[in-house]
């Protein structure tokens, strides 16, 4: 298991700072946990395969060899990976939330194709909810729009951050 | 050489808090602990949705109390429940409770697909299920008073939005749950349902929802899965094929495993409608 490079507490403490403590927890523990070795695409789509055939499972009782160990993220690699995580983690949310928005609309409004023509009756959009306890936490499109339209400037300034954090010469 | 007690351009990490802020200003979901994972739970149920509504299948949004939201309505939200899950709340506690999504293939009987909803296993413990697809009459039961499910969901679906590669442990906790929440007919002669069912209160009486003789023809039956957003670890996936749960890695907007998920969920909605 990696230790934490400190060269990272800036990073984390910004993103405490921003309400976001479970993306610097998120950040500690892919490095802590380091890369996997993991099973191919195209193992698990054979299992998926044999599940669809509908056969009997058959047991194979013999012990298969144990689970390789990760490999371990050092150094300067977990500045780069870091910096990366948070950039794509963010830009992936933001478009799987906009890409629900997206679907429950058109599920509502009928097929894509009938949506133009119902677009004038119906003026609401949806909204995704989160309910917590009795506080909502509301997000149209629009609000995720103004948030993806910052994702390039964070990887922008992730990147120069990474850049300058990994060429810093100790003082 | 780089040294601890480096520090970077002081200018930077201000950029990107200021940046961060922008984001987290207008998507106040992400300050939430778990809110990017419910967002992913939220686009494998909405891609579900839009894929059985692709194939045909009759699809609409619908609030806690009941009521379908139409095109016209002004009150267009899709609820998910954050803190800790519960069953399905009752009717009259009104329309802020968990949204659910109902399909239909052109007049045989409806299902629901449910977000975050526990189920109560054989042992008395409550799991929760992050996507679960239910015969909409069980729901219709379940809402004129609140309560949990006791039984297992016709698909269940385990979402996970993790970094870290989906462990044989992760797979093992699922495993438990399924095994857990399966009712058999053998089951039945120590519960106090009068009729062998899958799932109580409000399965249909039809063959497919009676309480069948092994696990293996429970499993054959009903589709269990894991969707993530990264892979699984080296091993899983022997797991996965003997004891039938599906393993989806890799899960992102516009990627073709999305479509493989979607695809499997549609053909057994077609098989069980």
């Amino acid at each position: 298991m990696a230790v934490l490079d400190p060269r990272l507490f800036d990073l984390l403490e910004t993103l405490t700072r921003s309400r976001l403590d479970w993306l610097a927890m998120e950040v500690i523990d892919g490095i802590r946990s380091g890369r996997a070795v993991e099973d191919s695409p195209e193992a698990l789509a054979a299992a998926r395969k044999a599940i669809g055939s509908k056969a009997p499972p058959r047991a194979r009782g013999e012990p298969s060899a144990s689970t390789p160990a990760p490999r371990p993220i050092e150094g300067d690699a977990q500045i780069e990976w870091a910096a990366n995580y948070v950039g794509e983690r963010l830009q992936s949310t933001l478009a799987q939330l906009d890409a629900s928005l997206t679907m429950l609309d058109e599920i509502v409004e009928g097929r894509q194709g009938d949506a133009d023509s119902q677009a004038a009756k119906a003026p609401a959009e949806s909204i995704a909810v989160l309910m917590d306890g009795d506080m909502p936490r509301k997000c149209r499109r629009e609000d995720v729009a103004v948030a993806q339209a910052s994702v390039h400037p964070l990887i922008d300034e992730l990147y120069r951050w990474s850049v300058s954090v990994r060429t810093q010469i100790q003082s | 050489m780089v040294g601890v007690g480096a520090h970077a351009d002081p200018v930077m990490i201000p950029l990107v808090e200021s940046v961060l802020d922008t984001i987290v200003g207008n998507v106040a979901t992400l300050q939430h602990a778990s809110g990017a994972g419910r967002v992913f739970e939220l686009f494998v149920m909405t891609s579900l949705a839009k894929g059985l509504d692709d194939a045909g299948f009759t699809v609409w949004l619908q609030r806690s109390d009941g009521t379908e939201v139409l095109p016209t309505d002004a009150d267009r939200r899709f609820i998910q429940r954050g803190g800790a899950p519960t069953g399905v709340p009752a009717a009259s506690a009104g329309a802020d409770n968990a949204s659910v999504i109902g399909f239909r293939w052109r007049r045989r009987k409806a299902w629901e697909i449910w977000n975050g909803i526990q189920f109560s296993g054989r042992s008395g413990a409550n799991h929760e299920f992050d996507i679960a697809i239910v015969p909409e009459t069980v729901g219709r039961a379940l809402r004129v008073a609140g309560g949990i499910p006791f039984g297992r969901p016709r698909v269940a679906i385990e979402c996970k939005d993790v970094e870290e590669a989906g462990s044989l442990d992760e797979m093992r906790a699922f495993l438990a749950r399924l095994y857990d929440v399966t009712l058999l007919h053998a089951h039945h002669r120590h519960l106090p349902y009068p009729e062998s069912r899958v799932l109580h209160p409000g399965s249909p009486d039809e063959s497919k929802h009676r309480a069948i003789v092994t696990y293996w023809q429970e499993n054959r039956r009903t589709k269990s899965a894991i969707a993530r957003r990264t892979g699984f670890s080296s091993g899983t996936h022997l797991l996965s094929e003997y004891h039938q749960i599906e393993a989806h890695p890799n899960i992102a907007v516009g990627s073709s495993t999305v479509d493989g998920l979607v695809a499997s969920v549609v053909e057994w909605a077609r098989l069980h409608n």
